[in-house]
């Protein structure tokens, strides 16, 4: 005797199946949404020694150390990533790359997922450079930093910050409704299978 | 058929009615409060029996540690001496001693407080004092809290109906010297019988889908492979297992590189699951009753662990999430990291944040990735990423049960008394404490077992090559959950190629495959990522516990040249030593300093092997009593099971380089568990003497891990402190017990269990 044989079994088990699938579609969802909520400072930090990386918004009330995250590199490694959440919304961004003066090399991007839903920081969106020499774009897109000798606190501004934010805008929303999309095809079919799962004599 | 439907039933029913009656009593706290609005800490209106105030040093209020906890907990007028030091790190320069007293007040029957800190050291000193006669009464916890626990401690008569005031002294100027208490209460507030059993409650809902999503994935892989390759079948237990588990290692690497692409195959992978469960469901009605039969009572004892072990870990009051309970929640003194350990890789790679640095001085590379991968394939379903990794975590711990129960039905028990001989682990200390501190201890034995079923299963060699590369994924993903695998397998297959010396070309072939596609990935990764990833094998093998990037082999020379015949002996008498029980050794010692009183056996059962299947150990004086027409048992798949138990100690006790560090949680818990089944199958030779084995195993359980004390104890420190119990969390925790013991006693053994009959389970026709 099959596990399936009575009818009220076959109907609950899929009924069960059916529920956990949009259960499932549900969960992520809201996990990929809320993932999205805050945009993020990524840093991949390629050469450095060990020092301090900072970031600061500013959301009207200018550069203040409660409107700030910052967070070690660790010298050692050859390849750092570091993760600083910024509010979701804010007006400018300062980034003080390092506390020591010797040069760096990392890759900076602002959003959720580095090589899908963000934008690049370039050489040309630097804006404001205190105590650095230059920026200069390296392989991969690198920032390759030089400070000034006797440098105590390089930093410098990212301009152009509600035009990146309403593009992030643009690809957060892209994004969930790509989401969505397959997440729909995915509900129908699995309720059209389980209808006929119904069906089956 | 009618037993199918008898079984769902009945396990269905009762458990239905535990869910009503704890859902119902969830909402009449909800939906009354007014009764207790007196002690209702949430609205702010806690009724304290007097004020706190400083009498001298320098005392703290609040500060941001203090606050989020105080947030939790609802009061809002907790005085903190010496806050914390370390843990919150402000406004604390200079010695943090000091004392605060309460106004005066008439003790009850109880005395109830809030309280932190260490009140075992002797010079933190909580007491009342007689306003009259001045005499005082000290009051002691049984652990160190780390954090806020509510205490209650019991009022001796001659102490009831003073007046006194309470004082709390704190002279150790160090910073793990503290105390922290609220002002007194004369009974636990009603609301916070239900405060863990939200918690318990939050553990189940966000695990409840990433758990059956799990399933999904094993049942829906496990149908597609047999009906690409019917020659599997008789895997199809492996294979459940074995397909999420090698689908999370590939999602491991797979999150790493994008975290997004990550999620969108965790989110693929499920649906596709869902979605093959319902085209294959004719494949499923095919299923035979016989095959549901056999595994669904070990499924439903495993569930029903998973839920027993999450609530009596939440069985008392604690204000921490379920990681940082789980460290507090069993010993005197707290459990390290480990049980974080793998939520923080699941969680990073979720968000994209490297794993370097990791934690504290450990590497990534250091520890096997699986328990952390299997959780990040179905990340994407939890929204309490913590609540949910606990629960999950729990749930794939008590898949080891299910592996256990297949070896034993491979050993020739008979299914009733394999139920029997299960509910010996189940009920045991350690696999409770490292089923629900959710380290991958436990996990690896789902692999482990079925691996040794599959071996000892066999009168004669076989030489095909889907069943080796059937053990072969079963070994490498028992090692990739964790490496103290690999000692216990090569117990095992030392004491298979004694039997069985021939080497066969399908072995090789299957090993190789399996180096390439489960072992060399990892390796890859440990010497590319965040080398060299060799710290455990160092610090176990070499002795050479400094964080550093000498390679292993130079560790393993260096160590073996400096040691001589006479250390290098008494290091492996002082490993046996521990194996069996004595603590006399210096590292144990430190143990046994923090685990005094009544924590001493549950330390034992956590450290010793010896101790931790003491319980069990009945079960081996059945033959005393066994009939002579039981004689036609086959044992001898028991003594090649009992061969690699003992091959697998002698190579741990010899290879463990470090001198009496044998403990349970450096190894493989793969030696309890043969050493429970091995008595455990003993017993079965006299069914009476596997009821009362199993039915002791049960009570040593229940009195040691599962009864809360109830009554404080005057002892010559002081008046000691009970747990405050959780009404919610101990009824689902009965309800669990009172249904694996129907489960049991409906399993009822015979004499007849353990004849040499055909057990294997019956492949689908």
């Amino acid at each position: 005797m099959g596990l399936t044989a009575l009818k009220c079994t076959r109907i609950a088990g899929a009924a069960l199946v059916l529920l956990t699938v949009l259960a499932m579609l549900y969960l992520a969802h809201s996990t990929l949404k809320s993932n999205l909520r805050y945009p993020a400072l990524m840093v991949e930090v390629f050469e450095s020694h060990p020092t301090c990386i900072k970031s600061y918004w500013n959301t009207g009330n200018g550069w203040n150390e409660s409107e700030a995250s910052s967070k070690k590199i660790h010298g050692t490694y050859k390849f750092q990533a570091i993760r600083m959440q910024l509010p979701r919304r804010f007006q400018g961004l300062r980034i003080d790359p390092s506390e020591t003066c010797d040069p760096q090399e990392m890759r900076l991007h602002i959003g959720w997922f580095k090589d899908w839903a963000s934008i690049r920081i370039t050489p040309e969106r630097a804006t404001g450079l205190h105590q650095i020499q230059r920026i200069e774009q390296g392989d991969d897109g690198r920032l390759v930093f030089t400070f000034e000798p006797g440098c105590n606190d390089p930093h410098f501004i990212v301009s152009a910050i509600p035009e990146a934010l309403q593009l992030l805008e643009a690809k957060r929303i892209q994004l969930l409704t790509m989401f969505r999309v397959i997440a729909g095809i995915i509900a129908t079919l699995a309720t059209l299978l389980t209808l006929l799962s119904f069906r089956r004599p | 058929m009618k037993s199918q439907i008898h079984l769902f039933r009945a396990v269905t029913l009762p458990l239905v009615s535990i869910i009503l009656t704890a859902l119902s009593c969830s909402a009449e706290r909800s939906a009354d409060p007014e009764p207790d609005r007196s002690h209702a800490p949430y609205s702010g209106t806690v009724q304290f029996l007097s004020a706190l105030r400083t009498e001298s040093g320098t005392v703290h209020t609040g500060g941001t540690w203090a606050s989020t906890k105080l947030g939790a907990i609802g009061v809002d007028s907790m005085v903190f001496l010496n806050t914390l030091g370390e843990f919150n790190g402000v406004d604390a320069p200079g010695s943090h001693t000091g004392t605060i007293v309460s106004d005066p007040f008439v003790l009850g029957d109880t005395l109830v407080l809030y309280a932190g800190g260490n009140l075992r050291d002797d010079r933190i000193m909580l007491s009342a004092i007689d306003t009259v006669s001045g005499e005082s009464l000290r009051f002691v916890s049984l652990r160190k809290i780390d954090g806020i626990a509510l205490k209650r401690w019991s009022i001796p008569s001659p102490w009831k109906g003073k007046t006194i005031v309470l004082k709390a002294s704190d002279q150790n100027p160090s910073h793990s010297g503290w105390i922290g208490i609220s002002p007194p209460l004369s009974k636990v507030p009603t609301t916070h019988r239900f405060q863990s059993f939200h918690r318990l409650m939050a553990n189940g809902i966000h695990a409840l889908i990433p758990s059956i999503v799990l399933i999904l994935i094993g049942a829906s892989g496990t149908l597609l492979t047999l009906r690409v390759f019917p020659g599997m079948r008789e895997f199809g237990l492996l294979l459940f297992f074995a397909i999420p588990s090698s689908i999370g290692y590939a999602a491991f690497f797979i999150y790493i590189w994008s975290p997004l692409a990550g999620f969108f195959f965790s989110f693929s992978l499920a649906a596709a699951a869902g979605i093959l469960i319902l085209v294959q469901a004719k494949q499923i009605e095919k299923l035979p009753g016989e095959l549901i039969r056999q595994y669904l009572p070990a499924f439903c004892i495993a569930l029903l662990s998973a839920v027993l072990y999450s609530s009596l870990l939440h069985l008392n009051w604690n204000p921490h999430n379920s990681i940082v309970t789980a460290q507090e929640r069993f010993f005197a003194h707290v459990l390290p990291l480990d049980n974080f350990l793998p939520y923080t890789t699941m969680e990073r790679l979720f968000t994209g944040e490297g794993l370097k640095p990791f934690v504290m001085e450990w590497r990534s590379t250091d520890r096997p990735p699986l328990q952390a991968a299997i959780l990040l394939l179905v990340r994407p379903f939890m929204r309490d990423s913590i609540e949910g990794y606990q629960g999950v975590s729990v749930f794939i711990n008590c898949w080891a049960f299910i592996g256990v129960f297949y070896l034993l039905l491979r050993m020739g028990i008979q299914r009733n008394a394999s139920l029997w001989i299960l509910s010996l682990i189940v009920f045991s200390g350690t696999f409770f404490v490292n089923g629900a501190y959710v380290w991958p201890r436990v996990f690896p034995l789902v692999f482990l077992c079925i691996v040794i079923g599959m071996l000892i299963g066999e009168r004669q060699q076989r030489k095909d090559f889907p069943y080796w590369l059937s053990i072969g994924i079963g070994c490498a993903l028992s090692i990739l959950v964790h490496q103290g695998s690999a000692i216990a397998l090569a117990g095992v297959f030392g004491a298979y190629l004694i039997r069985h010396p021939r080497l066969l070309r399908s072995q090789i072939v299957a090993a190789t495959i399996v180096l390439a596609i489960w072992i060399l990935p990892w390796i890859v990764f440990q010497k590319t990522y965040d080398p060299p990833g060799n710290m455990l094998q160092k610090r176990f093998l070499a002795n050479h516990p400094e964080f550093d990037d000498v390679p292993f082999k130079d560790a393993l020379i260096h160590a073996y040249t400096n040691i001589t015949f006479n250390d290098w002996l008494s290091g492996r008498l002082a490993n046996i030593k521990v194996i069996i029980g004595d603590f006399r050794t210096d590292f144990c010692h430190f143990f046994l300093q923090i685990g005094r009183g009544s924590h001493l056996f549950r330390l034992g059962t956590f450290l010793s092997l010896g101790i931790a299947t003491l319980p069990a150990s009945i079960g081996f004086f059945a033959p005393l009593f066994r009939r002579r027409h039981g004689s036609s048992t086959d044992t001898r798949s028991w003594w090649f099971l009992a061969y690699m138990l003992i091959a697998g100690l002698a190579l741990w006790t010899i290879l463990l380089l470090p001198s009496g560090r044998t403990i349970i949680p450096h190894g493989s818990y793969l030696s309890p568990a043969i050493l429970l089944v091995l008595a455990g199958a003993v017993a079965s030779l006299h069914h009476r003497v596997l009821i009362i084995t199993a039915s002791f195993n049960f009570f040593s359980f229940a009195l040691i891990w599962g009864l809360p004390r109830l009554i404080s104890i005057q002892t010559k420190v002081g008046i000691e402190d009970t747990d405050v119990v959780d009404w919610g969390s101990m009824m689902i925790a009965v309800g669990a017990i009172v249904l694996i013991l129907w489960l049991l006693v409906s399993c009822h053994p015979t004499d007849d269990s353990s004849v040499n009959a055909p057990t294997t389970p019956t492949p689908c026709p």
